[in-house]
């Protein structure tokens, strides 16, 4: 783990970000820069000590933010720092590695952050403000930026973002299910896109009997978020609701409960889809796809990238993406992505804010866009002709239908536990869909409620 | 004085926060009062309980395999000659794996659709079997792997204690004409049994803080079915943030593990004791 020399040296980091924060505080509130300072560092001393006090921001932030590579060659990280202290020469930005599982990233932050170190500003999931939130693992943004800074973002991020009407991350890129296909094999057989479930299932089978293809489609259903996130769309298909409007019980024991859970059971008993996908996460389906050996797969946009990398793939120019299908006309899509954090315990947070600031700038936005085909989250940027150019994902955009996680609640890890687990037993047959569905929401009001584990 | 500070400080923190209401934040952690709700929560929690069920008979089975293994592959070791060092050497490489490294190997085996594991059984007439995608055939893989890889730990510690036993007992006993069985029952296993004793505490102790295997290769499902107490714990801590009951199960784990070994510990020496006598 490398993260485990960080302590150490973020330490040390601190001591000189304490100076360098004590005069970046004077000239903020100084020279009335356009970053609205609230009450910053609290307690911290102020008055002018240093030469540079005229610039803005100085010193050094540490930032831990997760990986995104192309062709394994520069991280986003380093090319996010690079860009940003050419704009603010007076800030150097420490990139911290991270681990490359999200639920290890959040056990390093909570023990980093709540032992009073960590990045002054770290990536996380997007699912993770109202728990962040409750714990006290995230400052709240809404203290430092305006509420033109958070129009910029497109609608619904923001909302996604707030806990008890702050806003705690800055989304930076997004990401959702969307269809992958085999172009070459649907027109061999004269097959449209699938709009429905249906369709899906039977343009699968026609081209798995035509032994074309090992599988028709492949998605997530392990035992893991991701489950979720694919039983989610479902869910929201069958216009069944995980949640009531107060968000403190369950709804999920319905008609619509079942149906969704059942739907996802028919992929697989109508041969469309392999038993195997309940051990299937992201990389395992997209290894049968690029493969060459799935027709469908329902994966992250964001995977566009690998599916047509020469060197992963074998089906680079023969595929297509398209928006989920549906019961009945196009379905809905899971969001995910990841936003930019402030860790509470930052000693430098106007350098932090300026960071933050930078990421989500249109500037930066469409750099990530075009070099790391990363979906924007400023409207400015998703609106720009040159992010949808060679970004297939950006083009089927205005179709797609959004569906979000419960995520308003701090407890939501144990409400999606409680949907992948039974999700997945029903998947593996061990439990019909409505035990399934009976026994998720059950453990979804225990978790609500507190009471259980 | 440093020793016991390091090994104390997170016991006792541990103990503390089994018992405290815990918040956590930026600032750290705050702790507030003397409670024995996370108890509470813990005990009466359904996951718990499986999560105990499953751990004792996962330990349960995986010890018991590879001690008879063990034994068997210590036996047959010591009779070889100069290829013995060979041996041992050869022994040693599952054994010195890192659990996550021989994990990930292995989920690649149980792979559904190209995996060797699943090739083979798709020999012998299952269609297009997925190992990890049920509870019994999960939790069968879960115990191949951990026997795997750690057979060798029991049969070299078995081995050390069968190289201790002078040759001279064994030709007594063959002037004494005594089958091959009964000089195994009555001379080998009685000197090897504090060796054994050893093997059995340190894999017991092992077994029960089962994390890495499931981590790596099932998530703990399918559904939660192998979800043992070290990662219910985890979870629970570092997924949904809740440190009291995730240090109320970590200390329970401990006590009863230890609870565990005291009671077999004594059961042993009495057993094999009484055999001697």
């Amino acid at each position: 783990m490398k993260n485990a020399s960080n302590p150490g040296r973020s330490h040390t980091t601190r001591v000189l970000c304490a100076v360098a924060a004590s005069a970046a505080l004077a000239l903020v509130s100084a020279c009335g820069s356009d970053t609205p300072s609230g009450d910053a560092t609290g307690g911290a001393t102020g008055g002018a000590t240093g030469g540079n006090a005229a610039k803005g921001p100085s010193g050094t932030i540490t930032y831990a933010g997760n990986t995104v590579q192309v062709g394994a060659t520069i991280d986003v990280g380093d090319r996010l720092i690079e860009m940003f202290e050419a704009a603010y020469p007076d800030i150097k930005v420490e990139r911290v590695e991270v681990p490359n599982d999200t639920d290890t990233i959040r056990s390093t932050l909570t023990t980093e952050i709540s032992a009073g170190a960590g990045p002054d500003v770290y990536s996380g999931d997007m699912i993770w403000p109202a728990q962040f939130a409750a714990a006290g693992l995230a400052a709240p943004l809404s203290d430092y930026l305006s509420d033109d800074y958070f129009d910029t973002f497109a609608p619904g991020l923001i909302e996604g973002a707030t806990y008890q009407g702050k806003v705690y991350s800055a989304p930076w890129y997004t990401d959702n299910g969307h269809l992958f296909y085999r172009a070459d094999l649907l027109e061999k057989h004269g097959l449209e896109v699938p709009k429905t479930w249906d369709e899906l299932i039977e343009a699968s089978n026609t081209i798995v009997a035509a032994g074309d293809a090992k599988y028709g489609y492949v998605f997530q259903a392990a035992s893991y978020e991701g489950g979720t996130c694919s039983f989610v769309e479902l869910l929201a298909d069958t216009k069944a609701k995980v949640l009531n409007d107060a968000g403190d019980a369950s709804s999920l024991d319905s008609a619509e409960g079942v149906a969704a859970l059942e739907l996802m059971k028919k992929l697989v008993d109508s041969g469309a889809s392999p038993a195997a996908v309940s051990t299937f996460q992201e990389s395992e389906a997209t290894n049968l796809f690029a493969g060459g050996e799935a027709v469908f797969m329902r994966n992250w946009g964001g995977l566009w990238g690998t599916v047509q990398d020469e060197e992963s793939s074998k089906v680079v120019g023969k595929v297509g993406i398209a928006p989920m299908p549906g019961v009945d006309g196009i379905g809905y899509s899971s969001t995910g992505g990841w936003g930019l954090y402030l860790n509470p315990n930052s000693e430098n947070v106007d350098a932090a804010i300026a960071f933050i600031e930078f990421v989500t700038s249109t500037e930066a936005q469409l750099m990530t866009a075009t070099e790391f085909a990363m979906i924007p989250t400023v409207t400015s940027a998703r609106n720009d002709p040159a992010a949808a150019e060679n970004n297939p994902v950006m083009a089927v955009a205005p179709d797609v239908k959004f569906i979000s996680r419960p995520a308003n609640t701090p407890v939501y890890p144990a409400v999606s536990e409680a949907l992948y687990t039974n999700m997945n037993a029903a998947m593996t047959g061990s439990v019909t869909p409505a035990d399934a569905i009976k026994a998720a929401s059950q453990q979804i009001d225990t978790a609500l409620s507190g009471a259980g584990l | 004085m440093v020793i016991a500070a390091v090994t104390g400080f997170p016991l006792i923190f541990a103990v503390v926060m089994s018992v405290s209401n815990v918040k956590v934040g930026g600032g750290g952690f705050d702790f507030s009062g003397l409670t024995l709700d996370n108890f509470e929560i813990v005990f009466k929690s359904e996951k718990w309980r499986y999560a105990l069920a499953f751990t004792t008979f996962y330990t349960v089975v995986t010890v018991l395999a590879e001690l008879v293994l063990g034994v068997l592959i210590a036996l047959v070791v010591e009779r070889l000659g100069a290829s013995r060092g060979w041996m041992l050497g050869l022994l040693l490489i599952p054994w010195s794996l890192i659990t996550v490294i021989s994990a990930t190997l292995w989920r690649y085996v149980y792979a559904a659709g190209y995996g060797v594991a699943s090739w083979a059984l798709t020999l012998v007439g299952f269609d297009d079997p997925v190992i990890l995608g049920n509870s019994t055939s999960a939790i069968a893989a879960l115990m191949v792997a951990d026997v795997w890889k750690t057979t060798p730990f029991v049969a070299i510690i078995a081995l050390a204690g069968l190289v201790s036993i002078p040759k001279e007992l064994y030709e007594a006993a063959e002037v004494d004409g005594s089958s091959g069985w009964r000089t195994f029952w009555s001379i080998t296993l009685p000197l090897i049994r504090s060796a054994l004793l050893t093997a059995v505490l340190f894999r017991v102790l092992q077994a029960f803080g089962l994390f890495d295997l499931p981590f790596v290769l099932t998530g703990g499902g399918p559904g939660s079915s192998t979800t043992s107490l070290a990662m219910l714990g985890y979870n629970t801590m570092f997924t949904n943030l809740r440190f009291g009951p995730g240090a109320a199960i970590a200390v329970s784990t401990a006590l009863i593990v230890t609870l565990g070994c005291l009671a077999f510990t004594r059961v042993f020496r009495a057993q094999v004791g009484s055999r001697e006598g």
